[in-house]
């Protein structure tokens, strides 16, 4: 033990101490990565406990939940489901998204009264104050809130609550409150609870219910529960523990846990790339230590454990300081990513901030210790292996590792080709797994392959400048003597500017893509309405009437199920599509389509509804109606971003007849030539009906790019990604610059002996870190552009949606002069350190 | 009577030591003729290798000046004592200091190189200057594959590249064998005979000091004592 203890003071501390720039630096890139990876398991966390906190509580006493999406659960089902002696309780649920008028989210849940106190009482200290149960529920516009909430708004039972629901503003006489302890009290403020009839009223739909909730009589099973309620409701009702109904509604949480994790990751590698630098620069420099270490009769296992030691207390820094920097990262950004999936995914309560778990500052230091001790392995094992003579004896050249780097190269590139090959011959079904495995090999292909082009062709270039330009030489010499480091620099940068490039490429398909579907889908000029508020036409008042409308166009969106996949339904006047809209046809006769669809006699599919369940004209498939099962038969299949499980277009009167659905998400005006948009909608909005005063209006070019717009912000993103692509590689360069300098002073310090400028050695820097940059560029821009195959291979896999190619020249020409620019700044320090060093210093070391 | 090609003027260098200043050289004056071949000895830490690099123009002096051809190496900045260095003085290290990733021939077209892209004469002088350092099988190797001996006759063909008019060597036979110490001490002297070259080496080897025609010894930094075989002066 003292022994250990001895070593590990003169080898591991002692590095600490000599070397806190490097060793600073290293546990630095360690620890941005582990607070990357801290702060989003805390905040999804977070989430998460809000979530199933908010949920559990308002489902306490549930053994099941019911639904049936399309349809709803009718009274009729529900007094059914009353005779069954497996139920204790039935209760039909109305959820309503909602906001209070200051643009809160809130939900609505409509519930029998006598529910709503028998749920709301029954959760761990969740308790209703201030409330006469036997009269709170009697008044229809009666509404129990979180005391959190009326305390944030500043009104108390007693008073009104006005909330802006789909059908206009309600207002509610607030008759109870809802208290709780801790976080589940913040989680609550997003719910509030209202009669059933004043629900119904807002739905428009009396006598259905959106959920049932179930508890089972004594000694009743699930398994026999779920089978009673199959034989009332049919096969195509859904059941779920209030657990699993949670777990499934935030399951689109996974995909924000999974796009930071590979930045995590990202960051990982760099901060491994980091250790291996900062290791081989040690061993170049103490390979004689080791040597005279060994001879004098340290084992070879003795050494490795050195520097082990040495990886694993760098990794046991950047852990704490990670684990802090992620702690305090997630209180900032917690109420961010909470908005943003609030935005996109689902509503999350408001969420407090919280301390990250035990379980995640394990995995954390997992990681930063694996990432650390994985790296200096790598750039320990060829030391180790060595013989304690060879140790003593000059360094080698790298000509060896160069030669297997340039084999590494050759087989990077003959696997690069056959994924590609293997990508369009991709088995149907395995595009997710094609998609995935190809691009994490062609992201490995690029890591070795364009480093080892640069090493090869620097090899060939080296072989022809010496005379004409020796700081070129020079420059290369110092990137291939080095191989492992080289390739570590160029590769982390290129693969960095690589998703920049392939991000840009993606967004900006899918923005064009998306623009030139909806400007072909949208036959209106005007649109009144918005997509989360339907409502009875009447609402829209006599805007079709207005001067130089020349037609009106009526939509209905909503969700349905076909195939046993969430879809998106979609109702319009398709006599006026027909004249006016220019969908992309992927198959069918467009006459005959329309005529059929008109007739009542199929549907439109969209293309990834068809690609899906590999559907072609002529097929027939069932979309849950309320009268059961109904079959459609597929006219044309063209193409659409609506929604991820496929979309289903209908004849608007069809789709009434068949769903017994009055209402409309959105009445648009077709407008007669050379009639102002802009006075129309104006005009539009003064015809709203007296409570319809919400409904949005807004010319059809305005609209677009508002949903465009959203593209655009996607796209942004992409700057983001370039900050943190060319901070990687301003670091990276900057680290391999100063250890190459410092690995050289003495050469260097030789060169200015025999009589070269300073200049000229500047030069040679330059050169190496402009080699460095253009290379990463120039690799990163085409894996870039290569990732977009597998890219959008696996998005059409998750989203079902396919985009065509498209440029991101923008992106490119921002890496690229971003990239040189970052190389510019990050040579700046070590010149000065190199200017710092006189020639006769360094030769006599 | 030969050109004056190095002269020193009370040439000290002081180093700032940690308590106190370490005075390696102390005010030295003395001349050094062309085709002269000058022997310095002394014991370790005597200062002789500060004194060769302050000859070099690799380091400055705390006070005295440095004439090399004429010139006051004090009034040249940085670019001129560069270029200085590779044109008009050549430098050989006890330990060869070859450029590891450079051949034996690019070594020795090192200079040249960092003067200006090489002519077909560089190029002819060069194979000759090979040729004569029995070189021309080692051409094309690295520095790392070729013995001690070998390394410094490389070392010496660089140094010899420009045709300096100045050729400094600190302690150019340390790490050899005896046959190559005695071969590369000869190579000195019939530079200095034969090519007219002004050479200076530092030493401790005596067979060395027996073939050079002045020998100046060193002790603390002072010059201790000259014996002057022909055309060495001193003050
Ligand atoms: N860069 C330096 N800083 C401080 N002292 C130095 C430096 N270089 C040499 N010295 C000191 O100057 C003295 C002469 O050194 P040196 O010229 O190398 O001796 P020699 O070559 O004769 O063995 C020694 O005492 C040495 O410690
Ligand atoms: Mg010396």
């Amino acid at each position: 033990m003292s022994r250990f203890a001895w070593l590990a003071r003169r080898l591991i501390w002692r590095e600490l101490r000599i070397r806190p720039l490097r060793q600073g630096l290293s546990a630095l890139a360690v620890a941005l990565g582990v607070a990357l990876f801290v702060s989003t398991e805390t905040n999804t966390a977070a989430i998460l406990s809000a979530v199933h906190g908010a949920r559990g509580a308002l489902e306490s006493g549930v053994d099941l939940l019911v639904t049936r999406d399309a349809a709803g659960i009718d009274d009729d089902a529900l007094d059914a489901l009353r005779e069954r002696p497996e139920f204790a309780s039935v209760a039909g649920v109305v959820e309503i998204a909602a906001t209070t008028t200051s643009g809160t989210p809130l939900t609505l849940l409509g519930v029998d009264p006598r529910d709503a106190m028998r749920f709301a009482g029954a959760a761990d200290g969740m308790r209703l104050v201030d409330v006469d149960p036997a009269a709170a529920f009697l008044r229809q516009d009666g509404i129990v809130a979180s005391s959190r909430l009326l305390a944030a708004l500043g009104l108390r039972v007693g008073g009104d609550l006005e909330i802006d629901t789909s059908i206009g503003t309600r207002t509610f006489r607030i008759v109870g409150a809802v208290e709780a302890p801790g976080a589940l009290a913040e989680a609550l403020m997003g719910f509030a609870f209202i009669p059933l009839d004043a629900a119904a009223a807002i739905t428009g739909r009396p006598g259905r219910f959106d959920r049932v909730r179930l508890s089972l009589a004594e000694g009743v099973d699930p398994k026999s529960a779920r089978t009673a309620i199959a034989a009332v409701l049919g096969v195509d009702s859904s059941v779920k523990s209030p657990d699993e109904w949670t777990r499934d509604a935030t399951i689109g949480l996974d995909t924000f846990r999974a796009v930071f994790f590979l930045n995590d990751l990202l960051a990982l590698l760099i901060a491994g790339f980091f250790v291996f630098n900062s290791v081989s620069a040690v061993l170049a420099e103490r390979t004689r230590e080791a040597g005279l270490l060994r001879a004098s009769g340290m084992s070879r296992r003795g050494l490795a454990a050195t520097f082990v030691g040495e990886a694993i207390a760098l990794g046991a820094v950047g852990c704490v300081v990670g684990v802090v920097l992620g702690s305090v990262l997630a209180v900032f950004t917690g109420g961010l990513l909470a908005d943003v999936v609030s935005r996109v995914q689902f509503v999350v309560p408001p969420v407090s901030a919280r301390l990250p778990s035990l379980v995640t500052i394990a995995q954390a230091f997992v990681l930063a210790a694996s990432t650390t001790v994985a790296a200096s392995a790598l750039a320990m094992v060829p030391l180790v292996r060595r013989a304690p003579l060879e140790l003593l004896q000059v360094a080698e050249s790298g000509e060896r590792r160069a030669a297997a780097i340039r084999r590494a190269a050759h087989i990077a590139v003959v696997v690069a080709v056959l994924v590609g090959i293997g990508l369009f011959a991709a088995p149907r079904g395995h595009e997710r797994v094609a998609g995935t495995i190809a691009v994490v090999v062609l992201a490995f292909c690029a890591l070795c392959g364009t480093p080892a082009v640069v090493l090869a062709l620097g090899a060939f270039v080296r072989r022809r400048s010496f005379a004409r330009r020796p700081a070129l030489a020079f420059a290369l010499d110092a990137l291939t003597l080095q191989p492992m480091r080289t390739t570590m620099t160029i590769g982390a940068f290129a693969l960095a500017l690589a998703l920049v490039v392939a991000h840009g490429g993606v967004t900006r398909g899918m923005g064009d893509g998306i623009r030139s579907w909806l400007d072909g889908n949208i036959p209106s000029d005007v649109i009144v309405g918005g997509i989360a508020f339907p409502f009875r036409e009447e609402g829209a008042g006599s805007v079709a009437a207005i001067d130089g409308v020349e037609r009106a166009f009526r939509y209905r969106y909503r969700k349905t199920r076909a195939l046993g996949d969430e879809i998106a339904l979609a109702a319009m006047d398709f006599d006026v599509a027909r004249e006016r809209s220019r969908f992309q046809f992927h198959a069918g006769e467009p006459e005959a389509a329309f005529d059929a669809v008109i007739g009542g006699r199929g549907a439109f599919v969209s293309e990834n509804f068809a690609w899906k369940h590999g559907l072609v004209v002529g097929d027939r498939f069932a979309l849950a109606t309320p009268d059961g099962p109904g079959e459609f038969e597929i006219v044309a299949i063209v193409r659409d971003y609506m929604h991820p499980g496929g979309t289903v277009l209908l004849h608007l009167p069809v789709y009434r007849e068949r769903f017994h659905d009055p209402l409309v998400d959105f009445v648009e005006l077709c407008l007669a030539p050379g009639v102002d948009a802009e006075r129309v909608a104006e005009a539009a909005r003064a015809a709203r009906a007296r409570d319809h005063a919400f409904l949005p209006v807004a010319t059809t070019q305005r609209y677009l790019d508002h949903v465009v717009g959203f593209v655009d912000d996607l796209r942004a993103l992409s700057v983001v990604q370039l900050v943190l692509a060319l901070a990687i590689g301003a670091v990276s360069i900057f680290a391999t610059v100063t250890l190459s300098v410092a690995s050289r002073r003495r050469e260097l310090a030789l060169l200015r002996a025999v009589g070269m400028r300073p200049r000229d050695w500047r030069a040679s820097v330059a050169w190496e870190v402009y080699v460095i940059a253009s290379a990463a560029a120039v690799g990163g821009l085409a894996l870039g552009h290569v990732l977009w195959i597998p890219a959008n291979l696996v998005f059409r896999a998750f989203s079902g949606f396919v985009f065509d190619h498209a440029w991101p020249w923008r992106e490119s020409v921002l890496a690229l002069l971003g990239a040189m620019v970052t190389a510019w700044i990050a040579a700046r320090l070590p010149l000065s350190l190199l200017e710092r060093h006189g020639a006769y210093e360094a030769m006599d070391e | 009577m030969p050109p004056v090609v190095l002269q020193l003027r009370g040439v000290s260098r002081v180093f700032a030591g940690g308590s106190e200043p370490i005075v390696a050289v102390d005010g030295i004056d003395a001349e050094f003729l062309a085709g002269t071949f000058t022997a310095i000895l002394g014991r370790s830490g005597s200062g002789k290798s500060t004194l060769l690099h302050l000859c070099a123009s690799l380091d400055r002096p705390s006070s005295g000046a440095v004439i090399v051809d004429g010139i006051d190496l004090a009034t040249q900045d940085d670019d001129a004592l560069a270029r200085l260095r590779r044109t008009a003085i050549g430098l050989v290290f006890q330990f060869f200091n070859l450029m590891p990733q450079l051949s034996i021939e690019e070594n020795a077209l090192l200079p040249i190189v960092l003067e200006r892209a090489p002519t077909g004469a560089d190029l002819a002088r060069l194979a000759a200057l090979i040729e004569r350092l029995g070189l021309s099988s080692r051409r094309t190797h690295r520095p790392e594959r070729l013995s001690g001996g070998e390394r410094q006759r490389a070392a010496l063909a660089r140094a010899l590249m420009p045709s300096p008019r100045l050729l400094l060597a600190d302690e150019p036979t340390g790490a050899l064998d005896s046959t190559n110490a005695t071969a590369i001490a000869r190579w000195l002297r019939d530079l200095a005979h034969d090519d007219g070259v002004c050479v200076l080496a530092v030493t401790h080897d005596e067979r060395v000091a027996a073939l050079a025609d002045s020998v100046l010894r060193l002790d603390d930094g002072r010059i201790v004592g000259i014996e002057s075989r022909r055309g060495t002066t001193a003050p």
